[in-house]
């Protein structure tokens, strides 16, 4: 698991805003396990159980929710919670890049 | 889909791989390069580099005679060969060629065709190299022409130039033949596997039947790729059922999984799929750029179109993620214009990249420029606006100023974002969100001393209108409770622990809360509440927690209130009588009803207490009958029952296995009891007269008895040297846990000399206890020699966290505590826990300061005692309940607890480095000079708040008052009496500046031995 990962707050692994009650927080969670089975993605499941796990309990989710954000956490963290946006762009690109990288092998 | 030209690239295990080829020929002119010096060129078969590897180079082998040298008559020859040879090596593949033409020309020999093969072979190879596939083609075609024979050399380089120039019918021909050899089916499979990259040329190749395979399977990946990478696509469009496992293009089925991974944000699952991928083949191609996008990175060794690939699909996300890495680091330098250009730079990328971090951003740069105070406009104006002020603002605020060290302002940002959080909706007033910010904000408070508490709590109406200014002036600082036209209303509970624990107990049931919320009442005294009272709430609250009610009897036991306490305690063993605390109060408030009565001169009241006291089985543990004893012995003593008391006193020789400890407890009882007679004298006179070894035996006794009843052991001053000398000469083989004792002993009396001796031995000696020596060690240093008092504090600490010894841990904790706060150098802000972790030590400092502990035998000299360094610095006579510790000028409830220790100096706000970091170092420089030039607090000064203390915050207006004070605390007439001998042995007259009539208290007449007339009152 890279380091991006490991900084997603739960909330945002679980895509449930931060005033998710308990209910919203189960189900979120029944859902993500749902696209995320463990036999799967064991560390994204992993991910889930543990998101889960700081939500699911009231005083934890508060001591999250409190002591959470950092302010000298580093500008870049930002994006780990935002959604990604991986753009398709059709299969040139890809074959374009797969001939080019032969060229480079060769040379 | 579009259908660029079908390609192959195919070779030498890893495509076409030219510069390989040309690698190959290098090392052939190195191995053979003898026999290539013959002439005689023989087909060798190179074993394929990987699996269904097919390169065929040829291999110059002279033919040599028997005695392996070239003929003499072709010596021109085999030079012109080694010329061809070394110029295909240099690369220069159309001089070989063309030497090579004339070679052959001129012997038209088996050999000289070999070595044109091999010219031709290098100039084809050289010719694909720079993309001239057709000429390179054409040439091959026109070899094979004129050499047949060289077919099987030129299959490869054949098939590869096929798949070049898109000559895919000379790609797959052979695998239509059924008859076709394995290992030409496998290079055939090899080929499609690393050069195949357009599918759609594949699907419609007519030389393969329309439903081989091959075809099959090539089209449902050119669907599949084409949906996949198009936009969002099902699990059925990629199941691929056509591509088999062991396929030529299996991995192209891994591929295009992976890239629906990718666009699905299932990482981990897509990073699965990369490795599956063969990273020979041409799906493996493109690994490493979608390892990039997954990373969001640039960073990785990629070609220009891994590059732009990269860059397509991930957007501007790439040049956000590097723009905000830009910025971090220009936080980390002094603020400048740059930092303003960077933030205006990453804001703009920000709002076309990802807008929606936007508004977080702006907050994030927005605190970090407030901490590392920035002028408010050029940031605002590099925002281009205000940054919104919601909860997570305030929450990024208040934990900026909280690891900034303001823990007052921590606290009111704290109450601004609850108020803002539970408006948005964050969480509610009465959720558990809620208890746990009231229980942080009261741990923060807690951290503060308490007169800085106060001076903030003064100080946050200032405060309040301070912060108005913090980058949006828009609204103004709209406090909840802040009544209009009123800042007086202000309800400042945010300031205060108590109230913010009874905030947080009205909303979590938790026992524990009550608990923290009893010690901080304890310890800090609080003025809104009493300890009793608070125990009184939690004794409510949790009606089956025996705790509370243990507290109440204190309480209780404190104002003399007995029957009380032990109702408390009655119902405390019915709800825990497991409990050793519980089974062990009722006896000690028996003790102390005992004690009070005994103290009142009342006998018989005694009496029945210690008839109550027998009746408890805690009573017959140990030693402690022979503790009962010498109660009883006192009652004796009052009732002038002299054979009694002399049974008693048998009894309890024959308990504790001596006259001298018996003589010691009686003591020890009747100065707890401040019960003086003739008996008490003779016994006093009479303990001087035994020998040390005696005296040993009994302190090993009785001092863990008083210890365990909670009295002070009576230790006759003229000991002290009879023991520094017995431990001076050896350790008279008293074991670790004797010679702990021993100093404890010591220790408690002031006689530094005896524990540093004891603990001496103790430290000779390996073993767990060795932390513990190392603690005594350093308590039993004079004040003068401050470093190395610290030092084996410091070692004490280390080894007593390697021994899991956590009460040792506590115990030096408090040792530090009590150094700052009652000697010279006093720091109210320096926590001991934050002591602790400064004195962290490495193995090598540890070993050194045990051995210099060990090395130096002599005990130092005790320091002239200053005057105002009287017997009142020592701590261990002084009374260390909080309000006379605070009296005496110490610190009192702060940094007592792990929690409490203050994190300024481990987590500072990253721009505090540079802005203040003159404000640190001076403070650093400043506070050694500070704690010299401070003065301790002289003696008298602390004697006389004690004494307006306990008169009722007033002074005695007469001679009666004063008496009847003194008699009432008679501690206190010892210390006065101390003070008076002290001065007046060192030729000191504290009251000279009174006259004769302007000692209202009498005092000099009272307590300096030099009364005017008449006796003085009995010392007690």
């Amino acid at each position: 698991m890279n380091r991006t990962e490991n900084q997603r707050s739960p909330w945002s692994i679980l895509g449930v805003p931060p005033e998710a009650d308990d209910e919203q927080i189960r189900a979120a969670y029944l859902r993500k396990v749902k696209e995320h089975p463990p036999d799967r993605s064991a560390a994204e499941f992993e991910n889930i159980r543990d998101a889960y796990d700081q939500l699911k309990d009231p005083y934890r989710r508060a001591r999250h929710l409190i002591l959470g954000a950092t302010p000298d956490m580093p500008l870049e963290s930002l994006l780990e919670d935002a959604p990604r946006s991986r753009r398709f762009i059709g299969p040139d690109a890809w074959l374009a890049t797969m001939k080019s990288e032969r060229k480079e092998t060769q040379k | 889909m579009s259908e660029p030209p079908v390609r192959f690239a195919m070779g030498c295990g890893m495509g076409v791989n030219w510069a390989a080829l040309r690698e190959d020929w290098h090392k052939m002119g190195g191995r053979d390069k003898d026999r290539r010096a013959t002439g005689r060129i023989e087909t060798v078969q190179e074993p394929a580099r990987s699996q269904g590897g097919s390169v065929v180079p040829l291999r110059p082998c002279g033919g040599l005679g028997p005695t392996g040298q070239a003929p003499a008559s072709d010596g021109r020859a085999a030079a012109l060969i080694r010329e061809i040879h070394l110029a295909i090596e240099r690369g220069s593949s159309k001089a070989a060629l063309e030497k090579a033409k004339l070679l052959h020309k001129e012997l038209a020999s088996e050999e000289s065709k070999s070595v044109l093969i091999d010219a031709y072979l290098a100039r084809i190879a050289a010719m694909s190299a720079k993309d001239l596939t057709e000429e390179a083609k054409a040439l091959t075609d026109l070899v094979l022409s004129r050499f047949p024979e060289a077919a099987d050399r030129l299959g490869g380089i054949q098939r590869n130039l096929a798949a070049l120039t898109g000559d895919m019918a000379a790609l797959v021909t052979p695998l239509a033949d059924p008859n076709l050899i394995p290992e030409r089916r496998r290079e055939c499979e090899q080929a499609i596997r690393h050069g195949l990259v357009d599918m759609q040329a594949l699907a419609t190749c007519s030389t393969l039947p329309e439903d081989h395979p091959l075809r099959t399977a090539a089209a449902a990946i050119a669907r599949a790729f084409w949906a996949v990478t198009s936009a969002e696509a099902d699990d059925a469009t990629v199941a691929l059922p056509e591509v088999s496992h062991r396929s030529p293009l299996a991995d192209w089925k891994h591929l295009i999984r992976a890239i629906q991974c990718l666009y699905r944000g299932q990482d981990e699952a897509c990073r699965r799929f990369l490795a599956s991928i063969n990273p020979d083949s041409a799906p493996g191609r493109v690994a490493d750029p979608i390892r990039s996008i997954l990373a969001e990175s640039t960073d990785a060794q990629l070609t220009q179109a891994g590059h732009a690939l990269v860059h397509r699909v991930l957007g501007p996300r790439v040049e956000l993620r590097n723009a905000l890495r830009a910025l971090d680091a220009a936080f980390t330098q002094k603020p400048s214009r740059e930092l303003y250009r960077q933030i205006r730079q990453t804001t703009l990328v920000c709002e076309r990249a990802c807008p929606q971090i936007l508004k977080r951003l702006k907050q994030h740069i927005s605190i970090k420029t407030t901490m590392a105070d920035c002028p408010v406009e050029p940031v605002i104006d590099a925002l281009g606006g205000r940054t919104v002020h919601d909860a997570y603002f305030w929450r990024l605020f208040a934990r900026a100023v909280e690891d900034f060290g303001d823990l007052s302002q921590a606290c009111l940002l704290w109450d601004r974002f609850r108020n803002v959080a539970i408006q948005e909706g964050l969480f509610t007033a009465i959720g558990q969100e809620n208890a746990f910010l009231y229980l942080h904000m009261a741990d923060l408070l807690k951290r503060i001393p308490p007169e800085h508490l106060f001076e903030a709590q003064e100080d946050c109406r200032y405060d309040l209108e301070n912060l108005e200014g913090v980058y949006d002036d828009r609204e103004p600082f709209p406090h909840s409770r802040r009544t209009p036209g009123s800042c007086s209303e202000l309800d400042l509970y945010f300031l205060y622990p108590e109230r913010l624990y009874e905030r947080a107990a009205a909303l979590r049931s938790d026992a524990n809360i009550y608990k923290e919320w009893f010690d901080y009442t304890k310890t800090a005294n609080p003025r809104d509440l009493k300890p009793e009272e608070v125990a009184q709430k939690w004794a409510s609250a949790f009606p089956q927690d025996a705790r509370p009610l243990l507290h109440l009897a204190e309480a209780a036991e404190h104002r003399s209130a007995f029957d009380k306490a032990l109702k408390f305690i009655q119902q405390a063993e019915e709800l825990g009588g497991i409990d050793p605390k519980v089974r062990r109060a009722r006896f000690q408030l028996l003790v102390a009803k005992t004690v009070r009565h005994l103290k009142q001169e009342k006998p018989s009241l005694a009496a029945k207490d210690i008839e109550q006291l027998d009746l408890l089985s805690q009573a017959k543990e140990k030693d402690r009958p022979a503790f009962v004893a010498s109660l009883r012995w006192i009652g004796a003593m009052l009732e002038n029952d002299r054979s009694e008391a002399e049974r008693l006193h048998g009894q309890i020789q024959d308990s504790l296995d001596g006259p001298v400890a018996a003589a010691m407890l009686l003591l020890s009882a009747a100065r707890q009891c401040q019960h003086v007679s003739a008996e008490t004298n003779r016994l006093q006179m009479w303990l001087t007269t035994y020998k040390e070894e005696d005296i040993v035996a009994a302190v090993l006794r009785v001092y863990p008895l008083c210890v365990d009843v909670e009295i002070r052991t009576f230790l006759p001053a003229k000991w002290e040297p009879l023991l520094t000398k017995w431990f001076k000469r050896s350790d008279r083989d008293l074991d670790a846990k004797g010679l702990l004792t021993m100093a404890e002993a010591a220790l408690t009396s002031g006689w530094q000399d005896v524990a540093y001796y004891a603990s001496g031995y103790g430290l000779q000696r390996s073993g767990p206890e060795q932390a513990r020596f190392l603690f005594l060690r350093g308590r039993s240093l004079p004040y003068t020699l401050d470093e190395r008092r610290r030092e084996c504090f410091a070692a004490a600490t280390e080894l007593a966290k390697r021994v899991r010894d956590t009460d040792l841990v506590v115990e030096i904790a408090d040792a530090l505590r009590q150094d700052t706060g009652t000697w010279g150098g006093s720091d109210p802000f320096r926590s001991d826990w934050d002591d602790l972790d400064v004195m962290a030590l490495e193995d090598k400092d540890l070993r050194r300061i045990i051995e210099d502990e060990r090395r130096t035998k002599k005990c130092p000299k005790k320091p002239p005692r200053r005057f105002f360094d009287a017997g009142g610095s020592r701590t261990e006579d002084l009374c260390q309940c909080p309000d006379c510790r605070r009296a005496r000028g110490e610190t009192v409830g702060y940094g007592t607890s792990r929690r409490g220790r203050s994190r300024r100096k481990t987590r500072r706000a990253p721009a505090e480095d540079y802005l203040f970091d003159d404000l640190f170092e001076e403070e650093e420089e400043e506070e050694p000079q500070a704690r010299a030039k401070m003065p301790a607090i002289p003696p008298e000064l602390l004697l006389l708040g004690e004494i307006i203390r306990l008169s009722g915050n007033k002074l005695p207006t007469s001679k009666k008052d004063l008496d009847r004070l003194l008699l009432q605390h008679p501690e206190l007439a010892i210390k006065v009496a101390e003070l008076l001998d002290r001065a007046q042995k060192e030729g000191v007259d504290p009251f000279s500046e009174f006259g004769p009539d302007d000692d209202p208290w009498g005092a000099r007449g009272e307590f300096s031995r030099r009364p005017p007339g008449g006796p003085g009152r009995k010392r007690r």
